[in-house]
């Protein structure tokens, strides 16, 4: 026990720091205190994101739309039967795990960017779906929802959301140190070779999908429940891509660099909002320019840089060696150990 | 070019294809006859354009294996310059040569901006990026896309940027149907604009050199191909006809931050459709997608317009993943 505590230390220190920030004097404000809950929900989902586009190497392209999913049935199973909102929720996690199985199934032929496409082709009809059937989610116009609490405070939310977090990423990180972790990252560096030596791709690769997509639809139900009102907007592709940029700047397969990577997304994006709003855009323009910047010059994300500073100190190496190997250094192939 | 007209035959002798063939001819068979004939003028209007962006797609995939997600947006360059110039020549407007001009500029624009993002970005990532190069670069080409997006609402606001026509003068009948004489325009443009590409790759020696490199990179390098000059020409020509279909739909697509987005979804599904990296089967494959779309908004309501092409793309996708004219060779693709 006390050795598990040790290894987890570093997740221990973090979830402190967490809880305690919203109390201490720059982050109690009520706008902070939002933008915290924000970055959790962020976190969380760049959490299930990266346990898909990480470990089996498909980034799911339709990811906002089964979080959506999730939302929308939470709300419609709370407004039409009256249950409970911690209930509810798990209709949600229900119907996002059965697309997300379904997804899984139908793109099972397809690897690389086909899945990715696919994957998105199906969120954009999904969406599509939800802002057509208006008699039932009320489409563009918005679907109002009840709330968890009816406190105008956002700190019960925020360690809601905290947990709810905390919770994905438990069990996540659970399942890719078992055997199925194993298996992904199999699957995810050579199918091939992952399928001759009696990895069955099939099973690994639905049970990501559904796994990430249910908590996805989860933290979707904690969304619509947050914001009091659900519109078709929130399955729209660039919800998917705000996940995909704090899940790729905080590097892939580590799970918690995409979850460290989304708070100070949050604060930057947001203070740049609220701050510069003279000049509408220049948020999502710096957003962008870090997501290339990082895909270019660091492609490993923040993850890795903790890495390299742990294993070599500050000696840090920006960038990939190039692909010729330099005039008096080890030939190319020697080199090429994986670290 | 023409091997791809040669896969094309071949492929068409498969069951699979011609179960489309039929399929698609069904489809505007009972277009014509429940709706009327304008449904198949609007498909071949919509469709050479969409033909235009989807081949630049094609391209860039092919020779670059970059999976573009900022093609919708090179579309937004387009419309955007293509506006600026025409309302800057609007003391001479009326005369047919305006329209030519600004069509060509936006070309232009498109041209160089692309190239530039190619040097800035790709020619960056090709010096350091060993693995996952697809995937990588989808990523960045998302992060061009949003840096391009908020930039243009940065830059030109959010409202609305649109010409009424470029031409005044009365519609074109065809068929029992009138055309304004800006769809016309705009199929030729998008005509002379698909075989000045035919040519270009099939008999220029540019485009020899740029099917080596898709073809075969390590013996492009050996027979002296300056690779890397010919991938950045090659997203700066893809680049620039997204941007002239941006030009030259202005009238229907007038420019804001987010016009490039409808451009971009079916550029995807035709290329998706086509099969990556296959410039030929997308033109094809953009006059397939344009009839389906008119036949889903003419029956069925023109809000499902995207909803029908994306399930059927993806329901034909589960039973030929590569796309209908797809490659035998997908290693590469599927990083």
């Amino acid at each position: 026990m006390k050795a598990f505590l040790w290894r987890r230390r570093g997740l221990g220190l973090a979830l402190l720091a967490l809880a305690v920030l919203p109390l201490i004097p720059p982050f109690d404000a009520e706008n902070l205190r939002r933008w915290l809950v924000i970055g959790a929900l962020l976190a969380g989902w760049a959490i299930a994101f990266d346990f898909t586009a990480g470990y089996i190497n498909v980034v799911n392209f339709g990811f906002a739309a089964f979080a959506g999913a999730g939302g929308y049935a939470s709300a419609l199973v709370t407004i039409h039967y009256g249950l409970p909102i911690w209930m509810s929720m798990f209709a949600g996690v229900l119907l996002a795990g059965i697309l997300g199985f379904l997804t899984g199934v139908l793109t099972l032929r397809f690897r690389g960017i086909y899945a990715a496409v696919a994957a998105w082709f199906l969120g954009l009809a999904l969406l599509g779906i939800t802002r057509n059937v208006s008699p039932i989610t009320r489409g563009p116009l918005g679907l109002s929802v009840p709330t968890f609490f009816t406190t105008d405070s956002n700190l019960p939310y925020y360690y809601v959301v905290l947990g709810m977090m905390l919770v994905t990423y438990l069990v996540l990180k659970a399942v890719t140190e078992s055997r199925a972790g194993l298996a992904f990252r199999a699957i995810g560096q050579n199918m091939e070779a992952a399928r001759a030596s009696g990895v069955n791709p099939t099973r690994y690769r639905i049970l990501n999908f559904t796994l990430s997509c249910m908590f996805a639809g989860w933290l979707g139900a904690f969304y619509a429940h947050y914001y009091a009102i659900l519109t078709p907007d929130v399955m729209a592709t660039s919800q998917t891509v705000q996940v995909l940029v704090a899940a790729y700047l905080g590097g892939r397969g580590s799970l918690w660099g995409p979850a460290a990577a989304a708070f100070p997304l949050v604060f930057s994006t947001e203070w740049l909002r609220s701050n510069l709003d003279r000049f509408p855009g220049l948020d999502l323009v710096v957003y962008g320019l870090a997501l290339i910047l990082v895909m270019v010059y660091y492609p490993g994300g923040f993850a890795e840089l903790v890495h390299a500073i742990r294993d070599r100190g500050l000696r840090v190496r920006w960038g990939r060696r190039p692909l010729r190997a330099q005039p008096g250094e080890a030939p190319a192939v020697l080199s090429d150990v994986p670290d | 070019m023409s091997v791809a007209v040669q896969r094309l035959g071949r492929e068409f002798r498969s069951p699979v294809a011609t179960g489309l063939i039929v399929g698609v001819l069904a489809l505007a068979i009972f277009g014509v006859v429940r709706g009327g004939t304008f449904i198949l003028v609007d498909s071949l209007v919509t469709g050479a354009i969409w033909a235009l962006v989807a081949a630049g797609l094609a391209l860039t995939f092919g020779v670059m294996g970059v999976p573009n997600f900022a093609q919708g947006e090179f579309f937004m360059v387009g419309t955007l310059s293509g506006y600026l110039v025409y309302t800057a020549l609007s003391g001479v407007q009326g005369r047919p040569y305006v329209p030519v001009v600004t069509i060509l500029m936006a070309l232009l624009v498109g041209f160089v901006l692309g190239a530039l993002v190619d040097l800035a970005v790709f020619a960056q990532m090709r010096r350091r990026i060993r693995e996952g190069w697809v995937m990588n670069t989808f990523v960045v080409t998302v992060g061009i896309s949003v840096v391009m997006i908020n930039a243009h609402q940065l830059i030109w606001g959010t409202d609305y940027k649109g010409i009424v026509a470029y031409f005044n003068g009365p519609p074109v009948h065809v068929l029992g149907v009138s055309i304004a004489l800006d769809r016309v325009f705009a199929i030729s443009v998008a005509a002379v604009a698909i075989a000045g590409l035919w040519w270009l790759l099939s008999y220029s020696r540019i485009g020899r050199a740029i099917r080596a490199v898709s073809q075969d990179e390590p013996g492009a390098l050996m027979v002296g191909i300056n690779v890397g000059r010919m991938r950045t020409l090659t997203f700066g020509i893809s680049s620039g006809l997204a941007a002239l279909a941006g030009a030259t739909l202005l009238f229907q697509f007038p420019s804001f931050p987010f016009v490039g987005v409808k451009p971009l979804y079916v550029a995807w599904t035709v290329v998706i459709l086509a099969g990556l990296g296959n410039v030929g089967g997308a033109v094809v494959a953009g006059f397939i997608i344009a009839l389906l779309e008119a036949n889903t908004g003419f029956f069925i309501g023109s809000a499902w317009e995207d909803v029908v092409p994306f399930a059927l793309i993806v329901l034909i996708l589960a039973v030929r993943p590569t796309g209908l004219f797809g490659r035998a060779v997908r290693s590469v693709w599927e990083q």
